[in-house]
């Protein structure tokens, strides 16, 4: 069911959900990155991340960065929390994904077109080519399996290789065929939350989900057997996007014809249901939430939240309350309308006071199961969930009954300090004049380089590549006119003027002591 | 021969220690350190901030004030509300206060300048109770209206209304990762609400339903801690729907007296009184290990400080007075 959308202000290109669902990340046309809070459905932080349009994003595992990709070509890494760009690759090629490594934020993969997979690593901006199957081709796309252990690509020709992200070394490859043995394109390689699942889309309209542990058993030039073949066979739709369910057990895919969403069990493969959207819009995106059962999904600029109806339980407002699906003759009991109980058996007295003696742990907390994966221990403490959020302050309200607001403004310099300690921190990070991000040109070979991002429909010139503006100090201008930006932000915007009218003193002084 | 020395002295003062803490639990020795007076009437509620560096008071007599907590000094006055205010809260960040008073409103205020950056409006009668969630970008009340309502911080709109309770609600609260919110009512019931959805999840009543006067989790979100205004606290395990403790000794009968874990030193819950003293209790044997004399009214509200061994009590308007007590243990 329709739940609501999300107004973005720019046109929404790609949307993600961080690891928990608190905070879901939209790439815009106009460049620029919009948090939102999902708790409150309400604007989070909106980072000015590239002058053209956003066109991938990926979250980090402990929700601190973001890897965007844009249609010039530039892959950046931000911090969420301050905004600031950490490091930027100059690709030679429009990227069709980015993704970090699920377990180690330090390595990004990136599918450019026309060119192979190519792995950075972040620490010391080094990048590594992925091989591929066949040289002539190189429409290939690429995802990390769920623990990043190994990864797979697939290519315009149906051979899907799996890599051991390491080594880089083959350890298994099948070919997708279709009708009779014919090759068909892989469009894009997704993988579950949990499970070893995942789903192969294919340019032939059918949807794969294969067990990832088959394939590493069938080995090189194995002949896996897809689980599910899901599909629609009446209008026979191509697939935009699809993905899985929080728990694996659910796939969503997104028509690339209409603005129709597709829900199928896994296990079983029956349709379960079919959303629809506004008629005549287009679907660029579709995301599950990690945990609860909600899909946001882009089209038109716009996303659209779908949910469970919520139906109240209404059993849970009194404990001897039951639903009951329809009337029910009510028997009476035999000692219905004595005072007291006769037939009652005599309560236990024991169990009450064994449990009086138990000891009770008022203080250790335990991990919630959702998010923690069977091969990790504790959860992350130092994992970035929400955003601060600061109230919007409109009109300065009237304080009949208190001091003139003079004096109190005089206090906040003083006073303040400690407890404004923690926004004062992050407004002390961007006094100091901003580190330029480090760029870095990415080489491929062979890789021709005026290929235009299918999202743009015009081609695109040399011009692009040259273009430096738009990044830091576009996202630090941002903070000036956002509502949530740190309040003592004076230092900056100072010095350049100082310096300069010290120069010209000293200019003028010189010239009457000859 | 030199490391084996300091290596035996290192085992002994280990086992010293061990002794000494095995031994501090058993008790505590609050003694007063400071009285704050500042207030013109009743003081309601007082809260120490997350970051352990000031305490929070709210009063009959329309203000908020700040103290120091370590100090007890005076730091702020908080002026704006047109009634008397019941509650007050801190967000997590310590830079954000709401409070809850008798005009309908709740007001969000800055910390740092003293402005009231929000007023919160759509309660139809008193609002009683108030806190913000961990992420602090939601805060819940409860008010006479019998509804508790889920406001958004950013822009001090209401998201939700939960048709709650049948009875004045006196307390809500948040759990440790912000996903339940715990109600309790005069009307008995206690109910625990799933924050995203506004969903009721569970109700629990006892045999017989004393009006509730106040609720809280504890630090882990696995237990409630109830008081009843029949002199009894107890500590109910929400999942299995069970209680598990239960502290008597004090009086509790008419006001809504603010109740509290103190894990700082040893494991205690601690709870204002009307025969005017400072309850604390041992939270596994139940027993009481220290009574705090000093107010000459009604103890209202004790809190505890999130790092040291330090409690806040504030009484009504026969004492107006707050006054902090430390302990060793």
């Amino acid at each position: 069911e329709a739940d609501g959308t999300l107004d973005c202000i720019s046109m929404a290109l790609t949307c993600t959900f961080n690891r928990w669902g608190t905070l879901l990340a939209v790439g815009c046309n106009d460049g620029r990155i919009v948090i939102w809070d999902f708790l409150t459905r309400g604007i989070a932080k909106i980072i000015s991340a590239h002058i053209h349009p956003v066109c991938s994003l990926c979250w980090s595992r402990d929700g601190h960065k973001l890897v965007s990709a844009s249609t010039d070509n530039i892959v950046s890494q931000w911090d969420v929390l301050s905004g600031d760009c950490d490091q930027r690759f100059r690709f030679p090629s429009p990227i069709l994904k980015v993704q970090y490594h699920p377990r180690d934020q330090n390595k990004v993969l990136v599918c450019p077109m026309k060119s192979a997979p190519v792995m950075l690593t972040l620490s010391d901006s080094r990048h590594v080519v992925l091989p591929v199957d066949d040289d002539s081709d190189l429409n290939v796309v690429a995802s990390f399996d769920r623990r990043g252990e190994y990864i797979y690509t697939g290519n315009a020709k149906g051979k899907i290789l799996v890599l051991k992200t390491d080594s880089q070394d083959l350890v298994a490859s099948f070919r997708v065929t279709t009708g009779t043995s014919n090759t068909t394109a892989i469009k894009s390689i997704e993988f579950a939350r949990k499970g070893s699942c995942f789903l192969i889309n294919t340019a032939d309209r059918i949807i794969r989900v294969y067990d990832g542990r088959e394939i590493l058993t069938c080995g090189r030039d194995g002949e896996p057997e897809p689980m599910q073949k899901l599909q629609d066979l009446v209008n026979r739709t191509p697939w935009k996007k699809c993905c899985f369910s929080g728990d694996g057990e659910y796939i969503v895919a997104g028509s690339a014809r209409q603005h129709a969403l597709y829900i199928w069990e896994k296990s079983i493969g029956n349709l379960v249901k079919i959303l629809h959207g506004t008629r005549g819009e287009l679907l660029l995106d579709v995301a599950w939430h990690p945990v609860r059962p909600i899909i946001a999904s882009i089209s038109s600029g716009v996303v659209s939240i779908w949910a469970q109806n919520q139906v109240e339980n209404w059993s849970a407002f009194a404990p001897d309350f039951k639903e009951l699906d329809e009337n029910v003759e009510y028997e009476e009991r035999e000692s219905e309308f004595d005072i007291e109980d006769e037939d009652k058996s005599e309560p236990e007295q024991t169990g009450a006071d064994a449990a009086e003696d138990e000891e009770v742990d008022v203080t250790s907390v335990d991990p919630i199961a959702a998010f923690c994966s069977s091969d990790e221990e504790l959860e992350d403490s130092k994992a970035l969930l929400y955003l601060p959020i600061a109230p919007e302050v409109e009109d300065p309200e009237e304080n009949p009954y208190g001091p003139p607001p003079d004096a109190v403004q005089t206090s906040l310099m003083d006073e303040g300090a400690s407890s404004e300690k923690k926004r004062q921190s992050s407004a002390d990070g961007s006094q100091p004049p901003k580190k330029k991000p480090k760029t870095t040109n990415i080489e491929l070979q062979g890789v021709p380089n005026d290929e235009v991002h299918p999202l743009l429909g015009v081609k695109g010139d040399g011009k692009s590549k040259k273009k430096q503006a738009g990044r830091p100090k576009g996202s630090k201008g941002k903070e000036k006119d956002s509502p949530f930006k740190p309040k003592l932000y004076k230092g900056d915007r100072g010095l350049p003027l100082e310096g300069s009218a010290k120069g010209k003193v000293q200019a003028e002084l010189s010239q009457p002591l000859t | 021969m030199a490391t084996e020395g300091s290596g035996d002295a290192k085992a002994e003062s280990d086992l010293a220690s061990a002794n000494r803490i095995k031994q501090v639990s058993e008790k505590t020795n609050y003694a007063l350190k400071f009285t704050l007076v500042e207030h013109t009437e009743a003081v309601s509620s007082v809260k120490f901030s997350p970051n352990g560096e000031w305490l929070a008071s709210s009063s009959a007599d329309k203000v908020i004030i700040i103290w120091g907590a370590y100090d007890g000094k005076h730091e702020k006055t908080f002026y704006g509300h047109t009634l008397e205010i019941s509650d007050v809260a801190w967000s997590s960040d310590s830079s954000l206060l709401v409070s809850a008073s008798d005009d309908k409103t709740l007001k969000i205020w800055d910390v740092g300048s003293g402005q009231c950056l929000k007023t919160l409006k759509g309660h139809s009668n008193y609002v009683f109770c108030c806190n913000f969630n961990p992420p602090s970008n939601l805060i819940v009340s409860g008010s006479f209206d019998e509804s508790v309502k889920i406001w958004e911080v950013k822009t001090g709109t209401c998201l939700k209304t939960l048709s709650a309770h049948s009875d004045p609600v006196s307390a809500v609260h948040f759990n440790c990762k912000g996903s339940l919110i715990v109600s309790g009512s005069y009307d008995g019931v206690c109910r625990i609400w799933d924050t995203a959805s506004g969903q009721c999840l569970k109700t629990l009543v006892d045999d017989d339903n004393p009006p509730i006067s106040f609720v809280k989790f504890s630090p882990n979100g696995k237990y409630i801690l109830i008081a009843t205004l029949d002199n009894t606290l107890k500590l109910w395990d929400y999942t299995r729907g069970r209680c598990l403790k239960t502290y008597t000794g004090h009086k509790n009968e008419k006001y809504c007296i603010f109740a509290n874990f103190s894990v700082t030193g040893g494991k205690w819950i601690v709870s204002g009184s009307e025969d005017n003293l400072v309850y604390i209790w041992n939270l596994q044997s139940k027993e009481i290990v220290q009574t705090l004399q000093g107010h000459t009214d009604v103890v209202i509200s004790a809190a505890c400080h999130p790092t040291e061994n330090i409690i806040a009590s504030a009484a009504l308007e026969n004492d107006k007075t707050i006054k902090l007590w430390i302990s060793n243990y």
